[in-house]
């Protein structure tokens, strides 16, 4: 075996070995034969433009769009639905704000308490809230059907927290990483799932248009107890977490209710991962008073909670979901 | 595939087909000489591509061969897929009229035929 062989054998390792089994000799066969003349003494390696349709290739295949109920599609499916409620969540979190625009409205300019660097800082937060709306339009889109435009406003919508988190990290001269990690893993999570779940493989899938109207009610129903009018501080300090609370309530459900769709308990389990890590900026806090204290024993209760009810969703998957996966469609005609 | 467009190496690949069978790499030859070099697929590309039309039933393995100790499939176009091609090739040429007729209106004939408008 070739040095080159070797090595793209050894990048087919990102498919999965079901794949691998059926297709590896033929792949394998293609790309030397398309890389004649490359010899071991030139250090020959696959080019990363092979690579990357590799990789591509695996994710589209352990995320499949469609064909036979394997293991994979189900994995697709979980993916893609925890794109669609974490989007769902950021278009929750984008009434709620626009809520508070509209109902509490705060002046445009900074308080002149702080430095001008804090100004900006400020200006920044506020300009983010605002652009942050495209999430609500992302979720639309998606519900409708328009994967591509859901993409594009998903990822304008990620703009705005990201040049937050830039000015942040100036005027403080360092990165904050307790601070950002969770609300970075919070956004990724459902975005990535968005990005690599819904590839070109996925045939436009409409949810009832009802689900577009889920995030306003949802924001309508929490905006008095959030305290973001000032109206109920103390059940807004219970309800810190509103996405690690539904997490727990749906997995619950998932758990108890047998004859959920195979699908929620491993999307809900992917959603909780980074909410487990939402307490974390917590851990620098002083317990010197009440209320401090009960945010962070609500805040670490929940993650604790969401650590058990994520494994038990995941022990569910398992027993649920095939562990034969097979690779469709290349059957010889008779 | 028919609830979809179909996509540009989807097309060239099924082109690639329509008079004999080939494998994996005789495809993308043929595809980067169809397209006039401009179209060369990876190979992690071509197998995508190969599995969603295997999927729709638009090409299915032919027979299997052994060549320097390594397997190699042949694919070849179904009736199916013959007529997915025809429908996308009839539905480029109406693209291509339409625009062709819009800018012998703005450039004049010749100047198309030339295309040097």
């Amino acid at each position: 075996m070739s040095l080159l062989e070797d090595r793209y054998r050894h990048v087919l390792r990102l498919l999965p070995a079901s794949y691998r089994a059926e297709r590896e000799e033929e792949m394998v066969d293609a790309f030397l034969e398309g890389s004649a003349g490359a010899v071991d003494e030139h250090n020959a390696r696959p080019t990363l433009p092979e690579v990357a349709s590799v990789a591509a290739l695996a994710i589209r295949v352990r995320l499949a769009g469609g064909g036979p109920m394997t293991g994979y599609v189900l994995w697709g499916e979980a993916v893609r639905l925890a794109a669609l409620l974490g989007l769902g969540y950021f278009a929750f979190r984008g009434w709620l704000t626009l809520a508070a625009e509209v109902l509490n409205p705060l002046p445009l300019d900074p308080p002149p308490a702080g430095t001008a660097a804090e100004g900006v800082l400020a200006t920044a937060a506020r300009v983010s809230d605002l652009l942050g709306f495209a999430v609500i339009v992302a979720f639309a889109a998606l519900v409708t059907g328009r994967v591509r435009a859901a993409k594009v406003l998903a990822s304008i919508s990620l703009l705005p927290p990201l040049a937050v988190m830039a000015a942040d990290s100036s005027v403080h001269a360092q990165w904050d990483a307790l601070s950002w990690m969770p609300v970075l893993l919070m956004t990724a999570v459902p975005y990535l799932a968005l990005m690599l779940g819904f590839h070109r493989d996925v045939r436009a899938v409409h949810q009832p248009a009802w689900v577009i109207a889920v995030p306003v009610v949802a924001a309508a129903a929490y905006y008095p107890l959030a305290g973001v009018g000032g109206i109920a501080p103390v059940l807004a300090l219970a309800l810190a977490d509103p996405a690690g609370l539904a997490i727990i309530v749906a997995g619950v459900g998932c758990l108890v209710w047998r004859r959920v769709p195979v699908a929620w308990p491993p999307a809900l389990a992917i959603l909780a991962v980074p909410m487990v890590f939402a307490p974390a900026p917590y851990s620098r806090f002083e317990l010197s008073d009440p209320l401090t204290r009960g945010t962070v024993l609500v805040a670490a209760g929940q993650a604790a909670v969401l650590v058990v009810v994520a494994v038990m969703l995941v022990l569910r998957t398992r027993r649920t979901f095939p562990t034969r996966h097979g690779v469709g469609g290349t059957t010889r005609a008779t | 595939m028919s609830n979809m467009s179909m996509t540009e190496p989807a097309f060239f690949v099924l082109t690639a087909l329509v008079d004999r069978p080939l494998h994996g790499y005789g495809i993308v030859q043929e595809v980067e000489e169809l397209s006039g070099g401009r179209v060369r697929m990876k190979v992690g590309t071509l197998y995508g591509v190969l599995d969603r039309l295997a999927a729709d039933e638009l090409v299915v393995l032919d027979r299997e061969e052994v060549q320097q100790g390594r397997l190699r499939r042949y694919y070849r176009l179904t009736d199916a897929g013959a007529r997915a091609l025809q429908a996308e090739a009839a539905r480029l040429a109406a693209n291509v009229r339409s625009a062709t007729e819009r800018l012998s209106a703005r450039f004049g004939d010749a100047s198309i035929a030339r295309g040097t408008a």
